[in-house]
């Protein structure tokens, strides 16, 4: 992977591969064959887990923002940098056709 | 372990299921946290940084908290992981405790303990007291020790062909001990042609239909108590107007040999072949119930009767040949090395008890296989403490009613399939097999 927005897909792929996770957790404790106090407990655990993937896919949405508002610096940078070569490249030029005149 | 009322259900082979989905959900997040983690180090990262190195910062930054403890996937993945290992720590603590013979063995000792004096007074009265308490205590042993058959033959089975079967989860073909071939037992008890007669005893269930899988098991259980053996076949039309047939082979019934199939040489033939003279009595009672030739049919068997269902289903002659064999419900039968035919089509549901040493006799271990919708083996841990009682019928019959109203998946998959055998205008043929033509 090279370029940046290639990187902010792949981390918002990420996270919504880490919700499925926790998707299918709440999926798999909800299906057992398993009745009791413990159970119960051990069912919101799962719920408190699955909340934590939330949280986690939202740090990786987050990552993933960064990196495009990065890239989008970075080129509004270079654009700058571009506007300033071109002003300089061009008073350079208007110089030399100035020293010519005389 | 459960209690009457439904309060408290536990099913370890569940829950031990469940705790390797918890490890494996665990090593996946924990990949994915070095993936992350190495997409901080990207080069177009670092290359654009000179052009705004406070941005490059907070990329860092956030890409690393995502990924690392203690908040990212790192974390997540270790407190999942934790998660796992109490669940795994809990079942086998559970069940170590609460399936240990505890009774039986005070029993034994408690005779032990007045042995001498007792012996002085009634002496025989004392010996076969100490011998049915200690039976007790090895009975309800070998049901404790079950869940780890395939290990402890692996480790401990004095034949080295035999241990070589178990460590590669291949299918037991030599005994235990001498390594002697099982395919032996049919030159010795040879298979016979098989005959079948209309049973004179009635059951009570003949003419109606089953109503779930759980009746079908009950029914083999009832027929598994007539004083003959027999096997039945209900012809079921159901709503479609289809007549389609289910056929109920009940489990082994002497631990000897004897003059019909339901025998110890014919179970163990069974495993090893797929013709025996039980194969034959099953083809020879849909001829008598009238089957026509492609009729759709489903096999229901308990132990010997399981693995006589699996051989017929993998038998091209008879499952695509003489009948279609859509579905097979096997219960205490060790068949995780039999196979359908290829391209049948036919479901196979198989209970297993894990407590019930039978389901261990073909040294493979059924969870070793993937689950799958045409190959479904629900395994469960309900010890009895007794050989007998942890392969009864009746017990795999219960835990089919429980099963009815299962959330999984697969389960009711194979029950929504199944259900034009069991509902709709029924006709009930019992028959009385033998291995050959009665003198």
């Amino acid at each position: 992977m090279s370029d940046l927005g290639g990187l902010a897909a792949e981390l918002e792929q990420r996270a919504t591969s880490v919700e499925l996770i926790g998707d299918q957790l709440v999926h798999v404790a909800a299906i057992a064959i398993w009745s009791s106090v413990a159970a119960d407990a051990f069912r919101a655990q799962v719920d408190r887990r699955r909340s934590e993937c939330g949280d986690v896919a939202s740090m990786l949405r987050s990552a993933a923002s960064a990196v495009r508002h990065f890239a989008a610096e970075v080129e509004a940078e270079k654009e700058r940098l571009r506007r300033i070569e071109e002003a300089a490249l061009h008073g350079v030029e208007k110089f030399v056709s100035l020293a010519g005149r005389l | 372990m459960s209690t009457a009322g439904g309060a408290v259900v536990v099913d370890y082979e569940e829950l031990r299921r469940m705790s390797r989905v918890w490890r494996e959900t665990a090593e996946s997040l924990a990949k994915q946290a070095l993936s992350v983690a190495s997409i901080a180090t990207e080069r177009c990262i670092f290359t654009n940084a000179i052009f705004d190195p406070a941005g490059a910062a907070r990329v860092e930054t956030s890409i690393l908290a995502a990924s690392a403890i203690p908040h990212g996937l790192a974390a997540l993945a270790t407190r999942i992981a934790a998660d796992g290992l109490a669940l795994e720590g809990v079942v086998l603590k559970e069940q170590l405790v609460d399936d240990f013979p505890a009774r039986q063995l005070w029993s034994l000792e408690a005779a032990m303990s007045t042995a001498t004096v007792r012996f002085a007074f009634a002496p025989g009265q004392t010996l076969h007291d100490l011998e049915s308490r200690g039976a007790g205590f090895a009975g309800a042993m070998v049901g404790y020790l079950s869940p780890f058959t395939e290990p402890l033959l692996e480790a401990f089975a004095p034949s080295a062909s035999f241990k070589v079967d178990a460590a590669l989860h291949r299918p037991v073909v030599v005994d235990p001990i001498l390594g002697a071939p099982l395919a032996l037992v049919s030159r010795v008890a040879p298979e016979r042609s098989g005959y079948v007669s209309v049973s004179k005893y009635r059951p009570l269930w003949g003419g109606t239909a089953s109503g779930s899988i759980g009746g079908v098991m009950h029914r083999i259980s009832a027929l598994e108590g007539f004083p003959e053996a027999s096997l039945a076949v209900e012809a079921v039309t159901s709503a479609d107007g289809v007549v389609r047939y289910v056929v109920e082979l009940p489990g082994i019934r002497h631990l000897g040999a004897a003059a019909d199939p339901q025998d110890l040489s014919g179970a163990v033939n069974a495993m090893e072949a797929r013709t025996t003279a039980y194969t034959r009595c099953v083809s020879e009672a849909l001829d008598a119930a009238g089957a026509p030739e492609g009729a759709q049919v489903m096999l229901v068997g308990h132990s010997q009767g399981g693995i006589v269902a699996m051989d017929l289903a993998g038998d091209p002659a008879f499952n695509g040949g003489r009948v279609r064999v859509t579905d097979v419900l096997a219960a205490g039968s060790p068949i995780s090395a039999k196979h359908v035919v290829a391209g049948s089509g036919t479901a196979v549901f198989s209970v297993e008890n894990v407590a019930d040493v039978v389901t261990h006799l073909d040294g493979v271990d059924s969870a070793s296989a993937p689950e799958a919708g045409a190959r479904l083996t629900y395994q469960f841990a309900e010890d009895q403490q007794g050989i007998g009682a942890n392969h009864s019928a009746t017990l795999y019959a219960n835990k089919l009613d429980a099963l009815a109203d299962s959330p999984n998946p697969l389960v009711r998959d194979f029950t929504a399939q199944v259900a034009p055998y069991l509902t709709g205008r029924t006709t009930t043929t019992v028959y009385t097999i033998s291995d050959a033509v009665p003198r």
